[in-house]
């Protein structure tokens, strides 16, 4: 708005400008002409006047009507019939009759032509013409002054009149264009003031315009829309306190079930491995193999189900810490050295030692952990995992490229699922089917965002995640809270699976 | 008898070059001294007249200052004649005192003829208005003029013919040349309505009809009565007095108006002189309104004459009609014919009776027509009268001794103040410097050369020159 006022302003100012330049050079012009004008009229007196003053001379008959009507003109100073000795003969003002027309202007003695002549005195703004006549045997010549006073006068008035009138209706435009832009504006600065109310998250505003053109019915619209977030909103905040409460009811199952199940584990782990170890049976040494193997993968299947219910928990907060990339991934390679060199697998760290992110190192070290433990299982023996990382606008992106099986595209679409596991058929008892669910809630809880690419089965699989290189501001906006209340339905879908599951 | 005529024709021839080289001095000083005062003009001319004049509020220094101006103009010549033209003053007795002042001022040995003016003296410096009045005097020095004074109070005749033959008697005894008419003779009446008429024919049993008698009739600002013609010897109201005027050098006058004569024209079928009842039987206003196409009536009707009370306004009236005045047609036997003006304003009761009345004599018998003019052609005779009284005189420009002017007040009225203001200037131009005096009178008298008489005629103006 600002803008278009100055533009309007410069214009409206140029307008102005032109304007008057035109009225000087219009003004300039109508002196010119008028002052020909006048010197031309003047010329017909005279040449009328000493005409008759010869054709009368004989009666004595002066052209007084003539003489009057010159002496009645605006322009007029003085009419003088001069004898040929110089002296003024008749005059329209008597006290110069008689007297020597030198005394008056002197500058004048030794001007020789007197016929059909202009005198001009540009410093005093008057003119002089004259013209001989003949008067019985003589020489008379009658000398017309005019002043050119009147004709600046008007050429000024008209200056004066045009610059006002344009001025005038030029500022009568601008107030005009100014209260008909502001009508347009208005409701458009009323409607910018109210979407940037509901955009602050205050939905009790309404846009008060009442006209009945397309800002109105916008704003109507508008109007319309707020109330129905603000109705969402209020379903939004329903669902979010029952997901709330389910969730909260969801984590106290889940940690009380874990609790309850991992209870009475905790003797069978203990206690039937030396069981298994005093049977002599062979038979039944297998059977309890078997139940040692399945109480572990269980024990295994309820600590991550508690991880992962904890990382659900928006209860749960990061410890955000300052965490070298390079560091920590070798640590992770350096807890699994055994299982690198069990299955023959090279892994290359090239991360960077000078890429610092803010984030929880705890769970970094997990998330690490649990994606380099699944490019380990489904690479073949001598395989090679590289891990790369790089700045990519405001996060770091991060891949762990292994050589293993692949994945199709549906897998690729589940892999982070909870309970996903990508070949069923395989009765894998270390895993869990939550680890990279777990990797995903880690990335997400940073602020980042995780997947997976693959050319195809047997091709291998690249993971990508990325992690903000500051931690991701607690602020929420709308977009936020939408995408929150999104993902909690969702993860409440996920959580009545999982419990139907369970 | 040849030897008399040959000497009187070599003085006169002598005379002549005498005068002709004393007008040249004046032809060649005229330029320069115009602007300057008339004692400069005199002292260049050399003695035989000049003017003096005085606007001072107390009228024994206005005298005194008049008097002293002429006579230093004049130099060391000794004036025989004076002729003097004065404001008013405000009362009777006022004027009374100024006369008296005039006449010690002058002494006893200048004879004196006086006129009272309306507004101001003209003279060559101008027109002369003072607050309290003016006063000029031309004083004449040449012995080559001789003038006879003559005077009678008109109240003491009943009859005007009477008056007039007496008054012109006294003149030419004053004179001192009994039986012999004078060259031209200075005529100075009263505005009060009288038979100025009568009283020249009674002039003209003295002189002849044809002898020009010129001159006008004293006048005040207000015509109120205040006007006094007045002589060496005495002082009038209601006076007559008559200079003869005897000389052989060059004298001639002008006497003209400024209007044109129209076709229309009547016989005043009734009129007592004064107030034409009748023109060709009809009533007198109808014929001069039909004269004027009905503009009269049609003014008249629309109260454009009226003053405050309703009544018809002389000064707003004869606006109009004295720019349409009447002209006084006058035929003689052998076909001649002559014409002169005369005033026509009528007044309420005039206008109620369908008369008109007018303010030089109409009798029952005269033709009359109507005549039109402006101010432009007033003015324009401004330059024509000098000029006809010096081509009568046979004298070029600045070759005259003195000259005489009558300006009719009627006619200044229809002249805006400042082309009027240049009168003096323009009559002094033509003139060539003659020193000149005049005055706006009531009525003026003159000849009509075409019928061979002088009559009393209104919106004139008229001059004597003598050279």
């Amino acid at each position: 708005m600002r803008l278009f006022r100055k533009t309007l302003l410069a214009v409206f100012s140029c307008f102005l400008l032109i304007i008057i330049i035109l009225s000087y050079i219009l003004a300039i012009n109508h002196v010119n002409d008028s002052e020909n004008g006048l010197i031309e009229q003047n010329r017909i007196y005279g040449r009328l006047i000493s005409k008759q003053i010869e054709i009368g001379y004989l009666q004595y008959d002066w052209p007084y009507e003539l003489l009057n009507e010159l002496s009645n003109r605006d322009d007029f100073i003085f009419w003088w019939v001069v004898k040929g000795d110089d002296t003024i003969y008749r005059s329209d003002d008597v006290s110069f009759m008689r007297t020597n027309v030198y005394d008056y202007f002197p500058q004048l003695k030794n001007r020789t032509d007197f016929d059909d002549t202009i005198y001009s005195n540009n410093e005093k703004n008057y003119e002089i013409y004259f013209k001989q006549f003949h008067y019985g045997s003589e020489i008379w010549t009658i000398w017309i002054g005019f002043s050119l006073d009147a004709i600046h006068q008007t050429s000024t008035n008209i200056l004066v009149t045009v610059s006002i009138s344009v001025i005038s209706i030029l500022i009568l435009i601008f107030i005009l264009l100014y209260m008909l832009m502001k009508s347009f504006t208005t409701p458009i600065v009323k409607l910018l003031k109210t979407v940037s109310e509901v955009g602050k998250g205050n939905f009790d505003v309404s846009s008060d315009i009442k006209s009945k053109d397309e800002t109105g019915q916008l704003a109507s619209e508008f109007n319309i829309m707020v109330k129905n977030l603000k109705d969402s909103r209020l379903k939004i905040e329903k669902y979010s306190k029952n997901l709330e409460k389910l969730l909260k009811q969801k984590d106290e199952f889940i940690s009380q079930l874990s609790h309850d199940l991992k209870s009475p584990l905790n003797p069978l782990i203990n206690l039937l491995p030396i069981i298994e170890k005093e049977t002599e049976n062979k038979k039944h040494r297998e059977i309890l193999c078997v139940v040692n193997r399945n109480v572990g993968y269980m024990k295994n299947l309820v600590k991550k189900s508690l991880k992962l219910a904890k990382l659900n928990a928006p209860s749960t907060k990061l410890k955000v810490e300052d965490v070298n990339l390079f560091d920590k991934i070798n640590m992770t390679i350096k807890k699994n050295d055994n299982i690198f060199n069990n299955y023959n697998i090279k892994i290359k760290n090239n991360v960077s030692d000078k890429i610092n992110i803010k984030a929880d190192s705890l769970q970094i070290e997990e998330l690490f952990d649990n994606i380099i433990n699944n490019s380990i299982k489904y690479s073949p023996d001598g395989g090679t995992i590289a891990i790369d990382a790089k700045f990519e606008n405001d996060f770091v992106n991060v891949s762990i490229k292994d050589e293993g099986n692949g994945m199709t595209p549906e897998q690729i679409v589940h892999v982070f699922d909870e309970f996903y596991k990508a070949d069923w058929s395989r009765h894998d008892f270390d895993s869990s089917g939550l680890g990279l669910s777990i990797c995903k809630r880690i990335v997400e809880k940073h602020g980042g965002r995780i997947w997976v690419e693959s050319k195809g089965v047997g091709k291998g699989s690249t993971f990508y995640f990325n992690i903000p290189i500051e931690n991701v501001s607690a602020e929420k906006n709308v977009s936020q809270e939408i995408d929150n209340f999104l993902y909690l339905r969702e993860l409440k879908q996920k959580d009545k699976d999982q419990l139907n599951d369970i | 008898m040849i030897l008399n005529k040959i000497c009187k024709l070599l003085i006169v021839s002598f005379l002549s070059i005498v005068l002709l080289s004393l007008s040249g001095c004046i032809d060649q000083n005229n330029n320069k001294l115009n602007l300057e005062s008339s004692k400069n003009i005199q002292e260049a001319v050399t003695t035989l007249a000049a003017v003096g004049w005085s606007i001072k509020e107390d009228y024994n220094d206005a005298v005194s200052e008049a008097v002293d101006m002429a006579k230093d103009g004049l130099g060391n010549e000794t004036p025989v004649f004076a002729y003097v033209v004065l404001t008013p003053r405000s009362t009777s007795e006022e004027n009374s005192n100024v006369a008296d002042e005039i006449r010690n001022q002058l002494g006893p040995n200048v004879k004196m003829a006086g006129i009272t003016t309306k507004l101001g003296v003209m003279t060559n410096d101008g027109i002369h208005v003072g607050e309290n009045g003016s006063i000029g005097i031309l004083l004449v020095a040449s012995e080559n003029i001789t003038f006879g004074v003559g005077e009678v109070n008109l109240e003491d005749f009943n009859s005007s013919e009477e008056a007039g033959k007496t008054a012109m008697q006294n003149a030419i005894a004053d004179a001192g040349n009994p039986g012999t008419s004078p060259n031209m003779t200075l005529y100075i009446g009263t505005t009060r309505r009288g038979d100025d008429m009568r009283i020249l024919d009674g002039i003209a049993e003295v002189i002849g009809a044809e002898s020009p008698v010129i001159g006008g009739s004293a006048n005040d600002d207000k015509v109120s009565g205040l006007w006094m013609q007045l002589t060496h010897r005495k002082s009038y109201e209601n006076g007559l007095i008559l200079v003869a005027i005897y000389t052989n050098l060059k004298n001639g006058w002008g006497f003209e108006t400024g209007y044109k004569l129209t076709d229309h024209s009547g016989i005043a079928t009734i009129s007592d002189g004064y107030l034409i009842s009748e023109i060709d039987d009809q009533p007198a206003l109808d014929v001069y309104d039909e004269w004027l196409n009905g503009e009269l009536y049609e003014k008249l009707n629309a109260g454009e004459f009226n003053d405050e009370t309703g009544n018809i306004s002389f000064s707003k009236i004869k606006e109009f009609t004295l720019l349409n005045p009447v002209a006084r047609v006058l035929r003689i036997e052998d076909g001649r014919i002559g014409h002169y003006t005369v005033s026509p304003i009528p007044s309420t009761e005039d206008v109620a009776s369908k008369k008109l009345r007018v303010f030089a004599e109409i009798q029952e018998g005269w033709e009359i027509a109507l005549y039109r003019g402006t101010w432009q052609t007033h003015m324009n005779r401004v330059e024509t009268i000098p000029n006809d009284a010096l081509d009568r005189a046979g004298l070029n420009p600045s070759e005259g001794i003195f000259a005489i002017m009558q300006f009719c007040n009627g006619l200044r009225s229809q002249i805006p103040s400042e082309e009027f203001e240049k009168v003096p200037a323009i009559t002094d131009d033509v003139l060539g410097g003659v020193p000149f005096i005049g005055a706006i009178t009531g009525g003026e008298h003159g000849p009509i050369p075409e019928v061979g008489r002088n009559v009393n005629a209104n919106l004139i103006e008229c001059m004597i020159v003598v050279g």
